[in-house]
């Protein structure tokens, strides 16, 4: 199985290390992984401004990038997502087909290709599960607490399975950040109050590293940490796994 | 943009947000204890969802088998097109009663035809007989919450406004008192009732009766005390059949305030010997909304207000910010329809966290309705100058690799070196409440290719 | 017309055909104490429960308020007797307590049905400040599916679920029991 990892264009950029992470990571695990040269973005922040039919040309190049991969992998549940849910109509072909349905967040592809069920890691920090939105309630890589039935967590699992971590127990355990794309911009007080309530939840619950599957979570919630010196730092699953298993 | 500037005037008292957020966030605990107590919470939102989608694609079929039954039982039916011809129905009711005072319940649907400023302007003396309603009839205001009206007032608030109108103790702000004297004041307004109103939770086609569900007894109070009992419902109100009410009831009182039931879930067949019931059924745009390919499942909503109670949004911004009848989630999925101009910005008024979808206990995929209402917004041609450019900008950059990567570096390279007073200003909301984050020397792509040395 | 037009809107827009979903077994654990459910569920809910053995237990309660100075509308006997007012006073001191025989109970909510023959006048159950319902233990159904198959909608023109006393949470959120109908609310079983 050869493997095509695609790093979102704001991890590209501002968190490359969680783009090495993942890859080290995949390596460490036997997976036959690489990542094409000249990815960009897969169209989600046009998308969800309305401009969805104007990303033709962002989808169009994504898709010729990656079709001739058995499987892709991103650290990323809401670009995933966006390739599975809103690539324009006029693109459905046998080769998005194939990209849609052999595409993997992270997690996700540990966990249901991997068939991974611990990781042999060590991580002996307090830390605080994010649940990012697209990966709960878009792929349901865990059951949201809105619904009813046996709680899951792919992320969840994963973390709880290396020695000496404390995953601590939120008051809200998947509301979300407020990171939203555009919204952060648009509708940035309320934006800025959800990442603020979500780090305070963190914080009184004891949580010293706040984690999560998609980076645009943590960035939003890193920058509110940093403009109040709060004491905790932010680390993408990725990260946490290979500084785990290394 | 409209809902950004009301939700951070809201926002600037921070103490009375959190304070807004957490009333309502208690009641979606309330409701998560009821979903996970009764074992079979999914499957009765899919059958639910399943019985309303039936419904809608019939409608028309049960809409005149519903009042065909409905007259049977001596039921007067009267159909509105519109919210207009709907004030007017009621005015001429009440005109050749030639009764000058209407008592009310609860009904969303009379907000959204705006009947209460109409029918006072015709000298009719209307009188809200929810404690909510009235409480915010008294503030002259509007309802914030579909069912927790004044979920924005503190009881200091209500008390001091029952101080003027009321005559209560000055300084009394428990609400037992309170409540107590409302129950007094309206009590007078009950017995005396000649024209009463409610609203329509379930009209069964069947049957050719309704149901109106309330934890106060006011609608009950008004209507069999008056001769003539006047009930608006929306052409969507109507389900098959009996046995459906037990789905819907299971879910409503659940969904709405974490109640297995209502207290009172009156069931309207006949006029009492003697007396009136008229039904009056609204469109306002309803039944052109059903011929919306992907927004027609919005009329599958049964006004619980779960999503309202979760949204994250909805609580830190307050129902006015929404600037509509309906606000939250569910309000911004059906008031574009209304004036999408005016409106435009409520679908963006959200970060698509989905949270609304999940609790909608008719499976109404909420967020999804409002990703596709942001791209009507754009294709006419309602979204802001500013952010088309941009965005415009962005994807011409996005779609050009060696752009992209060239304008990547750039933007590093110049966050690195920009003295901070110019990174964080008014230029910059994000950088309002936010650090940037810090800018990395390489790019992902620039250390694979030192690294992995592949094409 | 305005029917016409709104029906005709509705059929040009209707979506495509959709069937009604199979009725499913929608059930909760069938060995719960039916009884001990509906105690629990009409207490939550605010009411009083009082679980008698026999009915003459009722009667006895009920003339146990009569001594204590309570004026009480009986109309559990199910018939247009001396006990039934014909036109009961609208001022709510001369209706302290009404009591009405209740045909269906549901265990999932504590909720129990009456109409129009128990009540005999519609707004006996809200004026009244003290409403009693009887209730035999053995019309306690688990939930709402199997109580719509027991109510017959159509033999009188109004019905009720009561599933206890009148309230509210309008102001802060602070419950209050006792808004606009009755401010107590007793189940007597047996």
């Amino acid at each position: 199985m050869k493997a095509g990892l695609f790093i979102p264009c704001y991890i590209d950029q501002f968190y490359p290390q969680v783009g090495i992470d993942t890859l080290l990571l995949l390596e460490k695990l036997g997976v036959e992984i690489e990542s094409p040269a000249n990815q960009t973005c897969c169209g989600q922040p046009l998308a969800n401004s309305g401009m969805e039919k104007e990303t033709t040309e962002i989808c169009s190049h994504f898709i010729q990038l990656f079709s001739s991969y058995d499987t892709i992998i991103s650290p990323s549940g809401s670009c995933v997502l966006h390739i599975k849910e809103h690539v324009p109509e006029s693109l459905h072909d046998e080769a998005y087909f194939h990209v849609r349905d052999n595409i993997y967040e992270l997690t996700e592809f540990l966990t249901d290709v991997l068939k991974i069920e611990g990781m042999d890691g060590h991580f002996p920090h307090k830390v605080g599960l994010h649940q990012s939105c697209h990966g709960l309630r878009g792929l349901r890589n865990g059951k949201s607490s809105e619904l009813a039935g046996n709680g899951f967590s792919k992320a969840r699992d994963l973390l709880s399975s290396l020695k000496d971590i404390h995953l601590v127990d939120l008051d809200r355990t998947d509301e979300c950040c407020g990171f939203g794309g555009t919204f952060s911009v648009f509708e940035e007080a309320v934006s800025a109050q959800m990442g603020k309530d979500r780090i305070h939840d963190h914080m009184i619950n004891g949580a010293e590293i706040i984690t999560a599957t998609d980076m645009s979570c943590l960035m939003h919630l890193e920058g509110v940490i940093k403009r109040n010196r709060q004491p905790l730092r932010v680390m993408h699953i990725a990260e946490i796994l290979n500084t785990a298993i290394s | 943009m409209k809902h950004a500037q009301a939700a951070k005037e809201f926002l600037s008292n921070g103490p009375r947000t959190e304070w807004h957020s957490q009333a309502l966030w208690y009641v979606r605990q309330k409701r998560d204890i009821q979903k996970d107590e009764i074992g079979d919470w999914e499957d009765l939102r899919e059958q639910a969802s399943a019985i309303k989608e039936h419904t809608l694609s019939n409608l028309d079929q049960y809409l005149e088998e519903f009042e065909t039954k409905a007259v049977q039982n001596g039921i007067r039916v009267h159909w509105a097109a519109n919210a207009e011809e709907h004030n007017n129905i009621v005015l001429e009711i009440l005109q050749k009663a030639d009764v000058r005072k209407l008592v009310k319940s609860k009904s969303m649907l009379t907000e959204e035809c705006h009947m209460n400023p109409f029918l006072m302007e015709k000298g009719i003396d209307v009188i809200e007989s929810d404690l909510g309603e009235r409480i915010i009839q008294f503030a002259d205001q509007d309802p914030s919450h579909i069912v927790l009206p004044a979920i924005h007032l503190k009881k200091e608030e209500v008390g001091k406004l029952f101080e003027r109108k009321l005559d209560t103790e000055s300084g009394n702000y428990d609400p037992q008192y309170l409540t107590g004297a409302a129950r007094k004041h309206l009590r007078e307004h009950f017995v005396t009732a000649e024209v009463a109103m409610t609203g329509v939770n379930f009209a069964i086609a069947e049957s050719g009766g309704f149901a109106v569900c309330t934890n106060e007894g006011n609608a009950d109070m008004g209507v069999h005390h008056a001769s003539i009992h006047i009930a608006s419902m929306g052409i969507e109100k109507v389900i098959p059949r009996k046995e459906h009410l037990a789905v819907f009831l299971r879910l409503l009182a659940r969904s709405a305030t974490g109640q297995p039931i209502t207290t009172y879930t009156s069931h309207f067949q006949k006029p009492a010997e003697g007396r009136e019931i008229h039904l009056i059924i609204v469109d306002n745009g309803r039944s052109e909304h059903l011929g919306k390919d992907k927004f027609w499942r919005a009329l599958k909503c049964i006004r619980c207000g779960a999503c309202l109670n979760t949204c994250p949004v909805y609580r830190l911004s307050g129902g006015h910010s929404y600037g509509y009848t309906i606000p939250g989630p569910i309000g911004s999925i059906l008031t574009p329809r209304v004036d999408l101009k005016q409106y435009s910005d409520l679908p963006f008024a959200s970060s698509l966290c989905g949270s609304c979808t999940d609790v909608c206990p008719v499976k109404i995929e909420i967020h999804e309705q409002l990703y596709q209402w942001r791209q009507e917004v754009y294709e006419q041609k309602q979204l802001s100058g500013k952010k088309k450019l941009g965005l415009r900008f962005m994807g011409r950059i996005l779609a050009r690799p060696r752009l992209y990567h060239r304008s990547g570096k750039f933007a590093r390279k110049a966050l690195k070196i920009t003295p901070r007073f110019l990174v964080y200003n008014r230029l910059n909301p994000w950088g309002r409440s936010r650090d940037m984050p810090a800018p990395p020397k390489q790019s992902f792509q620039e250390w694979y290719r030192e690294n992995r040395n592949k094409s | 017309m305005s029917k016409a037009q709104i029906l005709n809107s509705i059929s040009k827009n209707k979506p495509a055909q959709a069937d009604l979903p199979v009725p499913q077994e929608i059930r909760k654990d069938r060995d719960m104490d039916l009884l001990q459910e509906f105690i629990d569920k009409a207490e939550g809910a605010g009411s009083d429960t009082e679980n008698f053995d026999s009915f003459v237990k009722v009667g006895a309660w009920i003339k146990q308020q009569e001594k204590n100075g309570k004026s009480v509308t009986d109309l559990s006997q199910n018939s247009i007797g001396k006990d039934h007012p014909s036109t009961p006073a609208d001022d709510d001191e001369k209706v302290d307590m009404v009591v009405i025989r209740g045909q269906i109970g549901v265990a999932e909510n504590g909720a129990v049905w009456i109409d129009e023959h128990d009540m005999q006048i519609r707004k006996l159950p809200f004026l009244t400040s003290h409403l009693v319902l009887v209730l035999e233990k053995v019309r306690i159904t688990p939930d709402m599916h199997e109580a719509y198959k027991r109510v017959d909608l159509e033999q009188s023109g109004f019905g009720v679920f009561i599933a206890g006393p009148s309230k509210t949470a309008d102001i802060e959120q602070s419950l209050v029991i006792g808004a606009h109908g009755p401010i107590e609310h007793t189940i007597l079983l047996y």
